[in-house]
């Protein structure tokens, strides 16, 4: 269990110090450590988890390392999620800012910045890759499978072009799968 | 959110000018980490030292992950059920068309260039390299982005 504290502290400090460009470009590296480098989740439960919290308000992060700190070891690991994923960089910002408001020249950071946001649509688009199987059945499963496109689809126009908020589509894919039998 | 934490800040509590603030948005926007969290916790010192960190972090995390853990244990206690996978088979495409969605809204300011279609299209190309090691590499995203960080250091305003 002491183990378990320890990791999901640095675990979640490490997804953090490397999250440029706000809860977009974090997603990605949460399910690395939490899928991959820890298997604390199952790619499924990731993907379920994630589905809670965009039906929630706040920080993305945050509430997934209390979600995955609380399954892992309890309350206290939810607290040693939550304290790696918002100390090491709130210090860092304390130290840094300062520095980074007088600076005349913000260009190198800038510069390195403009080369990471396209490795974080590659990592989003990846994750979004990786789950589809899960989320929509592989393509021997199409005959059976279709209405999960549809309801892919259909999200992605409604929140990409109207902008629909998340929770509705949640609840409106959640009656759908009920109502059409999905779950077979 | 950062809308709201501008009007707590600015507004109702008066802990700095809206310049101020929006000078501070610009640092948190260049810093790693959650942008809301670090502005909580930035102000919180400022307020009242290392406590008021906490609680301005507290205050932001806690009602949503006490939420999502109830919503957790409601999860755990009934998923074997049909009608709650039936619900789950329904969620989850919907959830791939959300993370396409922030992916697709993330794109613009990715792929912007003043350099027109050639800034565009070395972009276009590092999105697709990057997706390729990241998909057939063990290679860790913490690494891409530090090499993210290398090809825009070196390319500068040549794209």
């Amino acid at each position: 269990m002491v183990t378990s504290i320890f990791e999901l502290f640095f675990s979640f400090a490490r997804v953090t110090l490397f999250g440029f460009g706000g809860g977009p470009s974090m997603i990605p590296l949460v399910r690395t450590e939490v899928v991959d480098v820890r298997g604390w989740l199952s790619p499924e439960a990731f993907l379920d988890a994630f589905a809670f919290g965009n039906a929630l308000p706040g920080p993305i992060v945050t509430k997934l390392a209390i979600y995955v700190g609380h399954q892992v070891a309890g309350w206290p690991g939810a607290a040693a999620a939550l304290l790696g994923a918002t100390l090491p960089t709130l210090v860092l910002i304390l130290l840094v800012a300062q520095l980074v408001m007088r600076a005349k020249d913000n260009g190198a950071l800038q510069a390195a910045i403009a080369g990471i946001r396209p490795i974080v649509v590659a990592l989003l688009l990846l994750v979004a890759w990786d789950f589809a199987p899960n989320a929509l059945g592989n393509f021997t499963e199409l005959a059976t499978a279709w209405p999960r496109w549809v309801i892919a689809a259909a999200s992605l126009y409604l929140t990409v072009r109207h902008d629909v908020h998340p929770v509705v589509l949640i609840i409106a894919g959640a009656g759908a799968g009920m109502i059409l039998g999905l779950g077979a | 959110m950062i809308p709201l934490v501008r009007i707590e800040a600015v507004k109702t509590n008066s802990w700095l000018s809206d310049e101020e603030f929006m000078e501070l948005y610009a640092v948190a926007s260049s810093l790693p980490g959650p942008i809301s969290t670090n502005l909580a916790g930035y102000f919180g010192f400022r307020v009242a030292g290392p406590l008021g960190s906490l609680a301005a972090l507290l205050g932001l995390t806690l009602p949503s992950g006490v939420a999502i853990v109830a919503l957790g244990g409601l999860y755990a206690a009934t998923k074997d059920s049909r009608l709650v996978q039936d619900a789950l088979a329904g969620v989850r495409p919907v959830v791939i068309a959300l993370l396409l969605g922030v992916a697709i809204a993330f794109a613009p300011k990715a792929l912007q260039s003043l350099r027109g279609r050639a800034g565009w299209l070395l972009r276009a190309t590092l999105v697709a390299a990057a997706f390729l090691v990241a998909a057939f590499t063990p290679a860790h995203p913490a690494l891409l982005i530090v090499a993210g960080a290398v090809v825009g250091l070196v390319l500068r305003r040549a794209w």
